[in-house]
C-alpha cells in the first residue's frame, strides 16, 4: 500500500514540474482572443476523472498550490478553484460516464469553464477586484477549448501518473 | 477502459473539507502578508527560472508559428501602423528635442531629476503572466544587478509597472494593468493631478481626481506627476485619454487612458533606478 502512494506522489512530483515549465515558458505565450490556456487546470480535471471526487480532489489541490507559487494572485485561491471542481467533475463523470470518444473532450471543456467560473467567483469573494468583465467570456473559451483539445495527451499522462492507484482500485473489484 | 473501472464510492465530503480550509486558511495568511509564503514564492520562482527560460527558447518556433496562424492578420496591420508611426515620428522629433531641453531647465529649477538622466537597467522580459488573471511578468535582473523593490519599469514607449517582489537575478513587475497598480500623473492641459489605476489586462487605465470642467482632450498625454513622495520619476508617459466624460452630479470626469506601452509586446524593458524620497 505504501509502496503504491509514494509511486503516485513520486510520479506526480515528477509531472507538476513538467506542466509549470509548459505552462510558464509555452501556453502562457499563445494568445487567442487575448487569453492564454490552462494545461494546470486540466491535469487536476482528468484526475479526479480517473480517480474520483475523493483522491482527485487531493490531486487537485496538489496541483493548484503549486501553480499559486509562480502566481501573484491570492496564495491558496487555484488550489481552492482547482480542488471544488476536481470534486464536482470527479462525482458527475463517475456518475454520467459513457464510453464514446468525445465524452472526455466535453466532460474538460465543461469542468474548465466550471473551474475558470469558480476561480473568478472565489477571488471575487476574496477581493480580487475587476475580475467579473467582458473578458471573461474569452478567457472561459478559450480555457475548455485548449483544454478539450489537449485532454487526449493528458489522459495519457495521467494514466501514467496514477497507474499505480488504479491497479489498487482494479485488485479490488 | 479506466474510467469504468475506477469508480468508487468515497467519503469525500471530510476531506474536502479539510482541503478547503486549508485553502481558506492559506488565502488569509497571504492577505495578511505572511512572510514565509511570499519566501516559498520567491524560492520556487528561482528554481524554475533557468528551466522555463531554457525551454521558453526551445518552445520559440511552436509561439511563432502560433502567432504567424492566428495573428497573421493583427501583425501585417501592426507593421504597416508601425511604419505610418514612424514617418510621423521623425517629423516630431525636433520638436521633442527642443521640448525635452525646456522641460529638463523646468525640472532643475524645481529640484526634480529628468528620468532620462537617471540610472537605468536594461532587462529581458523572461516570463509573461502565466495565467489570464495575473498581471505580473519576469524579468532577467534582480537585486545583484542592482534592482530593489519599487523601482519603475519602463519600455521605449511609456510606463510598463513597478518592481513587486525582486530576488538576485530575477524580480517580479506587477503591470500598470494590475488593479492594485495606482500611479500619480498630471496632463499638461489640466492643473490638477490625477491618480490611474490598472483594470485588468486588455482593459484601459482609469484616470481619477480630474475636475469635471477640465479642459481634457481626446488624446492628451498622461505621464507620471513626480510630485514629492510619489512613486515614481516626472515624465514618464503612462498612456493617452482615449475617453472621457462627465456624469450628471459628478464632481470629477470619468476618464480612460490607453496604456502608451504595448504590454503584449514585451522583449526588452528598463528598470529605473529611483526611490521615493522619504
Amino acid at each position: 500500500m505504501r509502496s503504491i502512494v509514494d509511486s503516485t506522489a513520486m510520479r506526480l512530483v515528477l509531472v507538476i514540474p513538467v506542466f509549470l515549465t509548459l505552462q510558464l515558458s509555452l501556453i502562457s505565450e499563445l494568445h487567442l482572443l487575448g487569453s492564454t490556456g490552462d494545461v494546470l487546470l486540466l491535469l487536476a480535471l482528468i484526475a479526479a476523472m480517473l480517480t474520483g471526487s475523493r483522491k482527485g480532489a487531493v490531486v487537485a489541490f496538489a496541483i493548484g498550490l503549486a501553480f499559486d507559487l509562480f502566481l501573484q494572485t491570492p496564495f491558496g485561491l487555484s488550489a481552492l478553484a482547482y480542488c471544488l471542481s476536481a470534486s464536482v467533475v470527479g462525482r458527475l463523470h463517475g456518475a454520467l460516464y459513457r464510453s464514446i470518444w468525445w465524452f472526455t473532450p466535453l466532460a474538460v471543456f465543461t469542468g474548465s469553464a466550471g473551474a475558470v467560473m469558480a476561480w473568478v467567483l472565489i477571488g471575487t469573494v476574496f477581493g480580487v477586484p475587476d475580475l467579473l468583465d467582458g473578458r471573461l467570456i474569452g478567457i472561459v473559451l478559450v480555457v475548455s477549448g485548449l483544454n478539450a483539445a489537449l485532454s487526449p495527451a493528458a489522459l495519457r499522462v495521467m494514466r501514467w501518473v496514477l497507474a499505480a492507484d488504479l491497479d489498487l482500485t482494479l485488485a479490488r473489484g | 477502459m479506466a474510467f469504468a473501472r475506477t469508480r468508487r464510492r468515497g467519503r469525500p465530503r471530510p476531506v474536502l473539507l479539510v482541503l478547503v480550509l486549508t485553502c481558506i486558511t492559506l488565502l488569509t495568511l497571504d492577505a495578511r502578508g505572511w512572510t514565509p509564503i511570499r519566501s516559498a514564492r520567491r524560492a520556487a520562482g528561482d528554481a524554475l527560472a533557468p528551466v522555463t527560460r531554457a525551454a521558453s527558447h526551445v518552445f520559440q518556433p511552436v509561439e511563432n508559428a502560433w502567432n504567424g496562424v492566428f495573428r497573421y492578420g493583427r501583425l501585417k496591420q501592426d507593421n504597416e501602423a508601425l511604419r505610418q508611426q514612424l514617418n510621423d515620428l521623425k517629423g516630431k522629433q525636433a520638436q521633442a528635442t527642443a521640448t525635452e531641453a525646456q522641460i529638463k531647465e523646468l525640472l532643475q529649477l524645481l529640484h526634480l531629476p529628468w528620468v532620462n538622466d537617471l540610472p537605468q537597467v536594461a532587462a529581458e522580459v523572461i516570463g509573461l503572466p502565466p495565467s489570464n488573471f495575473d498581471q505580473t511578468i519576469q524579468i532577467d535582473k534582480g537585486s545583484a544587478d542592482g534592482v530593489a523593490i519599487g523601482y519603475p519599469v519602463t519600455d521605449g514607449s511609456g510606463l510598463v509597472g513597478r518592481v513587486a517582489d525582486v530576488s538576485a537575478h530575477r524580480c517580479v513587475v506587477r503591470l500598470i494593468t494590475d488593479p492594485d497598480f495606482f500611479a500619480g500623473v498630471s496632463l499638461p492641459t489640466v492643473p490638477e493631478l490625477g491618480i490611474v489605476n490598472g483594470h485588468g489586462r486588455g482593459n484601459p487605465l482609469t484616470l481619477d481626481l480630474i475636475d469635471a470642467n477640465a479642459a481634457l482632450t481626446k488624446g492628451a498625454v498622461v505621464i507620471t506627476s513626480g510630485v514629492p513622495q510619489s512613486l515614481f520619476p516626472a515624465n514618464i508617459p503612462v498612456g493617452v485619454v482615449s475617453e472621457f466624460h462627465k456624469d450628471p452630479g459628478e464632481l470629477q470626469l470619468t476618464v480612460k487612458v490607453e496604456p502608451a506601452a504595448d504590454l503584449t509586446n514585451l522583449g526588452v524593458v528598463k528598470v529605473i533606478v529611483w526611490k521615493p524620497e522619504g
